[in-house]
């Protein structure tokens, strides 16, 4: 199969050229005082056979981005670049490019052999490879046993299917894939999950997938762009998402997150001035400004019976006491009062907790590796 | 058209789980209605087709017994088959015409106008309706006569002869048909189209389908349920319709339904009346099924071409 071929070897992005790039897009619908702004000065690379998530809430523009990539939607300002070329003017027909729609948007008339040949008689493809395409992306889709039915004899999980192979048919440069497990059950939509993931491994095409669901960007995903309100947040790895978010937004839409704030000491540029006897809290770089915020993870949070050591400026620590105490099973979720007006949420195992004896009123120490504070530009 | 729909729905749910009695109360009071005064005189039709005729009594019928053939074969005579295949003619090439201009203006609206704007344009479709069809129709007849403004601009580019109208003649005959019943193709189509949603046409422009291919292998096959709505309804009308004809075409405008109009209030001849109408249905049943089987064989091509050439 030609497509898997080329997938074969590793992936690596560095060097490669981008698979997508908008650069400098934004884009308004309407005019005048009715102007609504839905993407603004969006900047943004997609890197070849990379899985790449747009992630955001309904109304943050990632699904106008997607359909800018496809041609259904155009610029009013900056460019949109496929393999290096400006794409603005070319209509959709004349895009190396497919999509999966949030709907599938299967032809009711046709049969899914008819479905999947639609993009490669409009192509002109020889009937000999057209064959042999079509029996390949069938095998690959797991579809050999309905290629005669009509959509409308279909679960939604092989309609699902179908709408893939019938855009990876066409071996594009890109494929983008709107929201395309929404209208599907938890449980199939886990196993779509890992079919997608597999599928794209194995064909190595580059996938957009816009999706609002945060597992489900990280699970699917090499690299992901947090959008909200019409603007990047942040793009990059999922890693990178969680434990070095740069803004509150995507602290927040990516987990659990403790948010610390105060006034830089002017003394030491690293350590927060929060005025209680004891508590150091150390940012993971210099900030920039007067006043800085780091976001903590729970579960990057260590407890102590007493005032913890601080070796040097490598951990941070403050005193408090439970406020409240949750026993989740494998884990406990505890609220810890401190100097802080919001409390902090601290996860931690069993036999950590245990030993504490931690009932609401029982003061203790946190602490924490002051690397893994992440510093948020806002 | 869409709400009705939706009223319709949650008016067969209301009757299927909580009053069945109801919902079948319902639906007898127009079944009682459609029993009277449509099942009723058919039957009357039917029986009158089958009276001797006599000559000059109560619209000739003879009030005595007997049943007899002998109408059905008047039915036959030359003159009314020229009629009859002129009707059908007409109501054919008309509804062909209201396909071809009433297609588009559905397709417009439904996917070039803004949802705002989408009203008001069916308002405009409808709007001639709110005027009386007798002054419409005499309207026409000004502008189409010798005298008329229509015809003035076509002697004046010697298209016709001066002092030539265009009124009674078959143009003007069409030209009335397709004016009176365009608003009747228009919406089922246009319903239809409004059904279609936008991702069929944005997916097919995805796989690589310039615009006109999109319309004839996705947009047209969807929306064929809705123009055979259209063909069948107006071609119907048009078959049965004799005033505008009449006024537009005046001896030439002889349609079917003149016939049989007059052969009841001038000729007197209601059970020669009654054959002509029973066999209008008759060959109406037999044109709609054809149309229809013509309609859907024409559909399968593509997919026999797609499935012969896989």
């Amino acid at each position: 199969m030609a497509m898997v071929m080329t997938s074969g070897s590793k992936k690596s992005y560095a060097g490669e050229q981008n698979a997508v790039r908008f650069r400098g897009v934004s884009k308004h619908f309407g005019e005048g005082a009715h102007a609504l702004t839905v993407i603004r000065d969006l900047n943004l690379t997609i890197g070849k056979g990379e899985f790449f998530s747009l992630l955001g809430p309904s109304g943050c523009g990632k699904t106008t981005a997607l359909r800018m990539i496809g041609g259904f939607e155009h610029p009013s300002e900056g460019d949109v670049l496929l393999d290096g070329e400006s794409i603005i003017g070319v209509p959709p027909y004349r895009r190396d490019v497919n999509m999966v729609f949030q709907s599938y948007s299967l032809f009711p008339h046709m049969d899914v052999y008819e479905n999947i040949e639609y993009g490669l008689r409009r192509k002109k493809v020889p009937r000999q490879e057209r064959r042999k395409r079509i029996a390949d992306v069938v095998a690959l889709a797991q579809l050999d046993d309905y290629v005669s039915r009509h959509p409308n004899q279909l679960s939604g999980g092989q309609q699902q299917r179908v709408a893939l192979a019938r855009a990876l048919v066409n071996q594009p440069k890109v494929l983008l894939l709107d929201e395309p497990l929404a209208a599907l059950d938890a449980k199939l939509r886990g196993t779509m999950q890992e079919e997608l993931r597999r599928i794209q491994r194995e064909v190595g095409i580059t996938f957009v997938f816009v999706t609002h669901d945060q597992q489900e960007a990280f699970a699917l995903s090499d690299r992901v762009a947090v959008m909200r309100a019409g603007r990047l947040e942040q793009a990059g790895t999922p890693l990178e998402l969680y434990n070095k978010p740069t803004t509150r937004f995507v602290a927040d839409f990516v987990g659990q997150s403790n948010f610390i704030s105060g006034p830089v000491c002017t003394m030491a540029r690293r350590l927060l001035e929060l005025g209680q006897e004891g508590d150091r809290v150390f940012l993971p770089a210099e900030a920039p400004g007067t006043a800085a915020t780091i976001v903590v993870r729970p579960e990057q949070i260590a407890l102590h019976a007493d005032q913890p050591e601080l070796q040097g400026e490598s951990r941070s620590r403050l005193a408090g006491f439970v406020s409240e105490n949750t026993f989740l099973g494998s884990k406990h979720v505890l609220r810890i009062k401190t100097c802080l007006p919001e409390p902090i949420l601290v996860e931690a195992s069993h036999g950590a907790v245990s030993a504490l004896a931690p009932e609401p009123g029982r003061s203790l120490w946190l602490s924490w590796r002051s690397g893994d504070g992440a510093l948020l530009a806002d | 058209m869409t709400s009705i729909t939706v009223q319709a729905n949650a008016f067969s749910t209301l009757g299927g789980r909580k009053a069945a009695g109801f919902g079948f109360a319902v639906v007898l009071l127009p079944f009682l209605l459609y029993a009277a005064f449509f099942i009723a005189p058919v039957v009357l039709i039917a029986v009158q087709s089958l009276t001797p005729y006599v000559v000059g009594s109560n619209g000739g019928l003879s009030g005595a017994g007997g049943l007899t053939l002998d109408n059905y074969a008047g039915v036959f005579s030359p003159t009314f088959r020229s009629v009859f295949a002129d009707s059908l003619r007409n109501a054919l090439a008309g509804s062909l015409l209201c396909l071809l201009i009433g297609y588009p203006v559905a397709y417009f609206i439904s996917t070039r106008c803004s949802e705002r704007l989408k009203p008001w344009f069916l308002v405009l479709v409808i709007l001639p309706f709110w005027t009386s069809y007798l002054l419409r129709m005499l309207g026409w007849r000004i502008l189409l006569g010798a005298n008329g403004d229509i015809s003035a601009v076509l002697q004046s580019l010697h298209l016709l002869a001066l002092g030539q109208g265009l009124l009674f003649t078959q143009a003007a005959v069409l030209l009335g048909l397709v004016y009176n019943f365009l608003p009747v193709m228009i919406l089922p189509i246009y319903v239809s189209i409004e059904r279609l949603s936008r991702d069929h046409r944005d997916a097919s422009r995805d796989l690589y389908a310039r615009p006109w291919q999109t319309f004839l292998s996705i947009t047209l096959p969807l929306t064929y349920p809705g123009i055979m709505a259209g063909m069948t309804v107006v071609f119907i009308m048009m078959t049965g319709d004799y005033v505008t004809p009449e006024l537009m075409g005046g001896a030439k405008g002889m349609m079917v339904g003149t016939l049989i109009y007059s052969q009841f209030l001038q000729g007197e001849n209601w059970p020669l009346a009654s054959a002509m109408s029973l066999s209008l249905v008759f060959v109406l049943v037999v044109a709609v099924l054809a149309m229809s089987a013509g309609g859907s064989g024409l559909q399968r091509l593509p997919t026999l071409f797609r499935r012969a050439t896989r």
